[in-house]
């Protein structure tokens, strides 16, 4: 089993991201988390998974296959989910300033060390 | 759904909208049935409110034999179908919150939604007033007093 928490700290390291949880896609709790801020991490596992089940039936509605990052952009920063092998998600809640393709880069990177 | 106290029913409501449980039950440590979703009968409410009040006894008698710290919330996860059983701290005394959903949500998403619950309903409390003992017997009568309000029988 890799060390998570070694996985995820980088990605807190990132300018403006506020926290990475890894959570289970099927029951939306928290695994593990590293916050740079005291953000809902619960809240954002509960909703992530509930977010990529939705997009993943859209995206097999649409032909498109499964789920493999997901990137939402909200006024005051965005949200990047990324599917981890083993029924698992790994998220990033990231803030206005962050340099949105590094973080991308990164989760997935992260994502593929957690599998 | 169906509430005694006409301020819990905001709460509930946000909760069954969000969350999207099957069933809800939210009942006093002593059986009084607070507010109900989802409930056909009469029958399942008094089952149901009689067997979550008493795995939250025996479940915390166990903790207190083993030296754990108190819980709050107990998941029972199936495969079509799970629970979870919470205490509700409430100014006057906890109450018991009992919560059925399938797979069409999730385990994260109930809880998340359950505790937003938990607080909206502390804030919209009433006044609270001095804790009274629980005796079997006021169990069983305000169980019945509760079950006639809420299907009128």
């Amino acid at each position: 089993m890799p060390d998570l928490q070694a996985i995820l700290e980088p990605l807190v390291r990132i300018r403006g991201v506020r926290g990475a949880v890894l959570l289970s896609a099927s029951d939306g709790v928290v695994i593990t988390e590293a916050l740079a801020e005291d953000i809902q991490s619960a809240g954002v596992a509960a909703l992530a998974a509930n977010l990529a089940d939705h997009v993943t039936a859209l995206s097999e509605v649409l032909g498109r296959g499964n789920l493999r990052c997901l990137q939402m952009h909200a006024e005051k920063g965005s949200i990047l989910i990324a599917r981890v092998p083993g029924d698992m998600l790994l998220a990033i809640v990231t803030g206005p300033q962050t340099p949105v393709g590094l973080a991308r880069l990164e989760l997935l990177r992260a994502a593929e060390q957690v599998a | 759904m169906r509430t005694i106290e006409g301020w819990v029913e905001g709460p509930l409501r946000g909760f069954v909208d969000d969350a999207a449980p099957r069933l809800t039950l939210i009942m006093t440590g002593s059986g009084q049935v607070v507010a109900q979703h989802g409930f056909a009968r009469s029958l399942d409410v008094m089952s149901a409110a009689a067997l979550g009040a008493g795995i939250m006894a025996s479940s915390q008698e166990l903790t207190v034999l083993m030296g754990w710290p108190q819980f709050r919330i107990l998941v029972h996860q199936g495969m079509r179908q799970s629970h979870l059983l919470a205490q509700i701290p409430m100014p006057r005394a906890n109450w018991i919150g009992l919560v059925v959903f399938g797979t069409e949500t999730k385990l994260g998403v109930v809880q998340f939604f359950f505790e937003r619950m938990v607080e909206q309903l502390a804030a919209a409390a009433p006044v609270a007033e001095p804790p009274r003992q629980v005796l079997a017997i006021d169990f069983e009568r305000e169980l019945n007093a509760s079950l006639r309000t809420l299907f009128g029988r």
